[in-house]
């Protein structure tokens, strides 16, 4: 068996083993590379020992949690690392005609360097934002990126970079040349940035989570422009994210970094179905995908990366994983082994001290797989005979925009508009929804943390009566505030920085007048060990715990009070994956245990499909179509729901997306369409659509959808 | 950006009126009024019809009328151009003023002219230069210039004029212009007795606008933006000066807003150290001499200044950032 | 039960885990050795504000055209070889033809000088009558013999004078300070919390106050005091115009430092529970800007100093009897007296030093006062 050189230690001790690639389709090499950062706290190894080849008119997808030094990787091939950070070691050997350049000798702001930014290898990275300059026009600077690397006159340039604009799929890309970053929406500006990367003509493009921060029908077409690109250019593309499923839509070959390091590579097919280091496993069990069972316990990864200061000893990962074995994973570090032509895994259950040959069935390896319990209540029939909780009718918020010196009303941004749903006790109802669709807005108002203008919120009292939240005014709801508990998005706004744990989940206890001191450390401790955290964490403060552990503080708090009624707005959405799966496993332990009823806000349909029974998808402030988890998944209604399933990537390569993104971008809620407010996007819309608001009709009684043509579509849903 | 410039205009018409206001307030405050002052004036002068003559003053002036009545004549003089008698000089406000209120300004825009020449290159330099020596000097340098209030300086570089270099650093004009008609000569002059008054007044806003610089850049120079100039292969030097500083500059043109306002107030007692033909030895004057009606006119006239140096900045501001320009 | 509790890299951080945000303040604080150094500068002027009659050695009032102008004294410390400090005597005569006095050392005369040694009495920070202070001289009282920085106009020693005019000038920055953070707090939180038309009246007015020139305002407002006030009364008077205009910059960051807080979510929490608006600010939102508050004050601290020393030097603030920088530094408005008695300058030393440690002080605090950076 052939050693792949993919740790350092073996790459030093054997260089003649090395020669440059010997395939001709080879474009880089990235042999040992280690970029570390030297501040006065002490020494942190962003990138320690990662090797790999980036092969012409082939996407390397690069995926790992936050952290694991995936996007210091790429900066360090472009040689823009910024001080304290240097890289120490390695050699990044680019092809160049016929010979091999290292990137890492090079002077990083000398003239053969800045010819390799952007000429050889273009960049695209997360925040669309603020990615461009706010002051300088977009045409500015892409004509600036097109005459860094070809002479060409100013009016040259600015034909190429039209013709750029033209070929991300910019529409009037003339107009767009005069305009700023700020003028266009998330999505344009994505593919402008796109434009400026690919203006020197590059080899390879480095998208470093380039869909992160667009909505997941964006997402879709971002990710078809790449791959388009790269048919029509035969250029190669890294392609960095935390997204399994986006690397399942879009990649050729896999590198799983953690912590710096590379501890699994290989074909994107054999990464998904025969992964062999312990970590891929538990990544690609802990995403709750769309085709596997809903409800069911997701297996997770225990704790959470480390900061880096804290390396474990030995393989980094052995702190965490199932099949670590004492005396070797926390001793020595591991070495990379071939396993197949292109899979390598840096793992010791495959080396001479525990492996037991070359290939191991890791799944049989992993006890939790074959035991996982299925959470019990997840019969969805028993729940449709409990009494509904809560009947929301025609709830409105409209937020106003003022402007000038006295702060008149300009406009209007239509939040929530007539949104309308029940909630019965002990089921959990999903609101589904891209930016602006006025999900958060519903929740925040059912909750009266901001008060809607208009329309009902019924509320059953334990007594059996309604309550209209929605005319209480602050100091009437407040004997109420113990039956509604909230869970935050942000683990790090939620908790405030000056108090201890004790004080932040006994705080609901203290304001409400329950319990002697002493009763309430009791009730905190216990509430605690429902939500898995140690007792003794109790004289913490926030700045003590790792994000998951922050939101699971913020959950019990939110169960203090015994709520019947809890609202979840998108809280695991800023969490890793091996994290989110966690605190899923959590929620849905905890509705089994104290029969909660969720109102659950997401943006993502396969942590909904995973934990919702019934799910109201919005788009601009209304509810267009509502159902169970079943018939909203399988049986869509609306073309918007279908458009949006088609557009969530899959966690499986053989299942790639064949569809056509949507056109255009979510609807503004300032200045929503005529009649319906998808029909600029919708591929069914008639006549009618474009001047007559549909009704919220209902289909059948667990049923209701707001498009005139609901009836007669036969439209797809997730395959089975 | 209409309504940018609009709601602008409408700050500062009504910031002049507060200023309206507060040098009414300063003309009003002492007791008595100024007939009062002149009546005591008179019977000292051993005049038998003081009573008399005061009771004239009080009708004249409308001093017996309620006081917005009063406010409303005074500012509706000051409208035309007629900002009252001065009685320490018995001449009026307007003459008494005379060109010193250009000086004024003229003193004010050098040291605002100063502080940015000198600011922005050192604050570039201590941003790009984090933590080198250099910047750990100028930092410091600027702690220093931030701690001595001007005043003091200008009496220290007086002391040392006088002691060191046996010359009187003070004045804008040599003897022999003082009184001269103006020529390229004696403009000339005058540019060379502004240098002192400008650092002088100046150094406490370099100082501030070098960390302003500083620390702006540095927030920029972090931003993804110059991750993507620097991706797209620009030099690290075009770099910096096409994107980040041009972004920090906005923020740069707008502290005018508020420096303008201090170094115009600086001024007022620099000038007096300095003994500067401006406004400000004269203000001080009326002030002990219970001249109200000058100084409230110096008042207003410092502060209706002051608005439009302002505005001027910000319709500087609107031009070079567009966000601004293209706002709605 | 998933094991994110069993983290162990966080144990052995057990300190910082459970250290409270007033700590980590303290320690992130304690790495900026400018600011230190800022801070124990600050320290030592407040204690020589508090002990200023033990550390004068003269009664900063007594004055004597015989002594007036005369330049500063070097202590001998040796005598024979042996330790025994003391000064020579002075003797002055006037110049006949420039009328100037001039002054000659009279070697001949010793003046023994001696630490805790007897001078003018005084009440010992308030409580007990005692005639101790920290350097004293014997047989001839200090008045008349003991010149460490030379005497004024009025031949008042401008040592004892510099020591009690810092009491006045520190205080007066305090009290001054005070104020503004009353206006500031209220004003900027009402601004930040409450928000809408209330936050945009209250926005206009800062700006409006921040575009006026405040020194002529100034120098209107105090030269309207009547003359007949008594010191504390154009004293207070002085507090009240200097901080009337000087709260602004402290109202815009409440405002600034509310609204973030009012945004985050934990506030939000807390309103959820149930909790009143009271306790939401009070126990939820005020400790977490305390810290900034501190920090604006101890850079607002200086401006409040430096604006009564500008006042009183013009002769429009403090006026003697009364003792401040500003009221020393008023004497060396003259050019030429200042040439011929450059001991009149002193003064500037104490207001460029505390200006500079309150500005280092300032700095250290804000920069450690942020409670998500750590």
């Amino acid at each position: 068996m052939r050693l792949i050189p993919m740790t350092s230690s073996r790459y030093l001790s054997e260089p003649d083993t090395l020669g440059p690639p010997q395939d001709a389709s080879t474009l880089l090499s990235v042999r040992g590379l280690k970029t570390h950062f030297f501040a006065d706290e002490g020494t942190t190894r962003a990138v320690d020992g990662v090797s790999f080849d980036v092969t012409a008119g082939r996407t390397l997808g690069v995926v790992g949690e936050s952290g694991c030094g995936k996007s210091i990787t790429a900066r360090s091939l472009l040689g823009i690392i910024s001080p304290p950070g240097r890289i120490v070691e390695g050699e990044i050997l680019l092809r160049r005609e016929d010979e091999w350049v290292d990137l890492a000798q090079l002077p990083t702001d000398g003239p053969e360097m800045r010819q390799v930014r952007g000429g050889d290898i273009g960049l695209v990275f997360q925040e669309p934002m603020s990615s461009f300059s706010p002051v300088h026009t977009i045409g500015n600077q892409i004509v600036e990126a097109v005459r860094l690397h070809c002479e060409l006159t100013k009016q040259e340039a600015e034909q190429r970079a039209l013709e750029l604009l033209k070929m991300v799929g910019i529409p009037r890309p003339e107009g767009v040349l005069d305009e700023y970053s700020w003028q266009l929406s998330g999505g344009l500006r994505q593919r402008a940035m796109i434009a400026m990367a690919l203006a020197g003509q590059p080899r390879l493009l480095i998208a470093d989570e380039p869909t992160t921060a667009l909505d997941v029908t964006t997402q879709a077409q971002i990710l078809e422009l790449i791959r388009q690109l790269k048919r029509d250019t035969n250029m190669a593309v890294m392609l960095i994210t935390h997204d399994l499923g986006v690397i399942a839509e879009m990649a050729d070959e896999v590198l799983v970094v953690y912590m710096g390091r590379v501890v699994e590579r290989g074909p994107v097919e054999e990464i998904f179905t025969a992964p062999r280091h312990p970590y891929t496993r538990a990544l690609l069990d802990s995403i709750p995908s769309m085709q596997a069972v809903a409800r069911k316990k997701l297996p997770s990864i225990s704790g959470s990366v480390p900061h880096p200061f804290n390396r474990p000893t030995g393989c980094a990962f052995h702190p965490r994983c199932r099949n670590a074995v004492e005396g070797v994973c926390d001793r020595t570090e591991p070495d990379t082994r071939l396993l197949g032509p292109d899979h390598g895994v840096t793992c010791h259950l495959y080396g001479d001290e525990i492996g037991k040959g070359d290939r191991i069935d890791l799944p049989l390896l992993n006890p939790i797989l074959v035991q996982l319990p299925e959470v019990t209540g997840g019969q969805t029939d028993s729940r449709d005979e409990n009494p509904t909780l809560l009947e929301v009718r025609k709830l409105t918020k409209f937020f106003p925009i003022r402007s000038g010196l006295l702060g008149r009303v300009r406009a209007k941004v239509r939040a929530v508009d007539e949104v309308t749903f029940d909630l019965r006790q002990g089921e959990t109802l999903a609101l589904v929804g891209e930016s602006g669709s006025g999900k958060t807005t519903t929740a925040q108002s059912i909750l009266r943390a901001t008060d809607p203008d208009s329309g009902e919120i019924l509320f059953r009292r334990p007594d059996g009566h309604l309550v209209d939240l929605a005319t209480l005014s602050r100091r009437q709801m407040r004997p109420l505030r113990s039956e509604l508990q909230m869970i935050f998005q942000d683990p790090h706004s939620s908790l405030n920085p000056r108090m201890t744990v004790l004080d932040i989940v006994a705080e609901p206890l203290r304001v409400n007048g329950i319990g002697t001191r002493e009763e309430r450390v009791d009730r905190v401790a216990e509430l605690l060990k429902l939500v898995g955290l140690r007792p003794e964490y109790l004289r913490r403060f926030p700045h003590a715990f790792s994000g998951g552990q922050r939101q699971r503080i913020g959950i019990a708090r939110a169960l203090a009070l015994n709520p019947r009624l809890v609202v979840a707005d998108e809280p695991v959405s800023a969490l890793d994956v091996s994290v989110q799966a966690q605190i899923l496993n959590l929620l849905l332990e905890l509705q089994d245990e104290l029969g909660l009823t969720y109102l659950f806000v997401s943006h993502d349909l396969s942590v909904v499909k995973h934990i919702s029974d019934r799910i109201a998808v919005m788009y601009v402030g209304q509810v267009v179509e509502l159902g169970t988890r079943d018939e909203v998944l399988f049986t869509p209604k609306h073309p918007y729901t279908s458009t949006l399933l088609a557009a969530v990537p899959r966690p499986d390569p053989t299942a790639r997306q064949t569809f056509t993104p949507p056109r255009g971008e979510v609807a503004d809620p300032t200045n929503p369409p005529s009649g319906c407010y998808f029909h600029p996007r919708c591929p069914f819309a008639v006549d009618r659509c474009r001047t007559e608001r549909p009704v919220w009709q209902e289909l059948t009684p667990t049923r209701r959808v707001r498009c005139h043509r609901a009836e007669e579509l036969e439209l797809r849903g997730i395959a089975t | 950006m209409l309504n940018y410039i609009g709601r602008r205009l409408a700050l500062g018409l009504f910031t002049i009126w507060a200023v309206s206001v507060l040098s009414f307030l300063i003309i009003q405050l002492p007791q008595g009024d100024f007939a009062t002052t002149r009546l005591a004036e008179l019977a000292a002068a051993g005049n038998s019809s003081a009573s008399f003559e005061a009771e004239r003053l009080r009708a004249e002036y409308g001093l017996d009328q309620p006081i917005l009545v009063q406010y409303f004549a005074w500012i509706g003089q000051v409208v035309q151009g007629d900002f009252g008698m001065s009685f320490d000089w018995n001449r009026p406000v307007g003459d008494v003023i005379g060109d010193r209120l250009a000086l004024s300004m003229v003193v004010s825009v050098a040291a605002i002219i100063f502080t940015w020449a000198v600011a922005l290159p050192i604050g570039v330099y201590s941003a790009v230069r984090r933590y080198s020596v250099g910047d750990y000097t100028l930092t410091f340098l600027g702690f220093l210039g931030l701690a001595i209030p001007n005043f003091l300086l200008a009496l220290v570089l007086m002391y040392l004029g006088f002691a060191v270099f046996d010359a009187n650093v003070g004045g804008l004009f040599s003897a022999e212009y003082e009184n001269a008609p103006w020529s390229f000569a004696k403009a000339w002059d005058l540019l060379k007795h502004l240098v002192i008054p400008a650092i002088v007044l100046g150094v406490a806003g370099t100082a501030q606008l070098i960390r302003i610089m500083r620390a702006n850049l540095l927030d920029e120079l972090k931003k993804p933006y110059v991750v993507t100039a620097r991706a797209k292969g620009l030099s690290e030097r075009r770099l910096v000066a096409k994107y980040p500083v041009r972004v920090a500059l906005n923020p740069f043109a707008s502290s005018i807003g508020f420096l303008f306002p201090h170094v115009v107030s600086g001024a007022v007692v620099v000038s007096i150290v300095l003994s500067l033909p401006t406004v400000g030895p004269l203000l001080l004057r009326a002030l002990q001499a219970q001249d109200m009606y000058l100084a409230g006119a110096i008042v207003l006239l410092l502060g209706v200044m002051t608005v439009i140096g302002t505005l001027i900045s910000d319709l500087v501001l609107m031009w070079l950032d567009p966000r601004i320009r293209h706002a709605r | 039960m998933p094991a994110d509790s069993l983290d162990k890299a966080v144990t052995d951080e057990e300190r910082i885990s459970v250290a409270t945000q007033r700590q980590l303040i303290w320690w992130r604080f304690r790495k900026h050795k400018l600011a230190m150094c800022g801070g124990i500068v600050v320290l030592l002027f407040y204690l020589v504000a508090l002990f200023g009659d033990f550390l004068s050695t003269s009664d900063p009032q007594a004055s004597d055209g015989q002594r007036s102008l005369m330049p500063p004294q070097s202590v001998r410390l040796f005598q024979d070889g042996s330790l025994s400090p003391h000064v020579y005597a002075v003797r002055g005569e006037r110049d006949p033809v420039t009328l100037q006095r001039t002054y000659a050392v009279d070697p001949s005369q010793r003046i023994p000088v001696r630490l805790f040694g007897h001078g003018y009495e005084y009440k010992f920070l308030g409580l007990f009558t005692t005639d101790i202070h920290l350097i004293g001289t014997e047989g001839t009282p200090a008045e008349e013999s003991l010149f460490l920085l030379g005497t004024d106009q009025q031949g008042r020693d401008i040592y004892s004078r510099l020591i009690h005019a810092t009491r006045t000038s520190m205080l007066i920055g305090l009290t001054g300070v005070v104020l503004s953070i009353l206006l500031g707090v209220a004003l900027g939180g009402i601004s930040g919390y409450y928000g809408g038309a209330v936050d945009t009246v209250i926005q206009r007015l800062i700006e409006i106050l921040r575009s006026i020139p405040v020194i002529p305002l100034w120098m209107g407002l105090a030269a309207a005091m009547p003359k007949d006030w008594s010191v504390t009364q154009v004293y207070f008077a002085l507090t009240v115009i200097l901080s009337v205009i000087g709260w602004t910059e402290l109202g815009r960051v409440v405002r600034g430092r509310v609204m973030q807080i009012r945004s985050e979510d934990f506030v939000t929490a807390a309103e959820l529970v149930g909790s009143r608006p009271r306790r939401v600010i009070f126990v939820h939102m005020v400790p977490l800007f305390a810290s900034h508050i501190i920090a604006a004050t101890t850079l607002a601290l200086p401006l409040m100093i430096v604006a009564e020393t500008s006042l009183s030097f013009l002769g429009l603030g403090l006026r003697p009897p009364a003792i401040s920088w500003g009221v020393m530094l008023q004497q060396a408005q003259n050019v030429q007296a200042v040439a011929l008695s450059p001991w009149m300058l002193v003064p500037v030393v104490p207001v460029v030093v505390v200006i500079l440690a309150f500005n280092f002080l300032g700095d250290g605090l804000r920069d450690a006062a942020d409670p998500y950076d750590i």
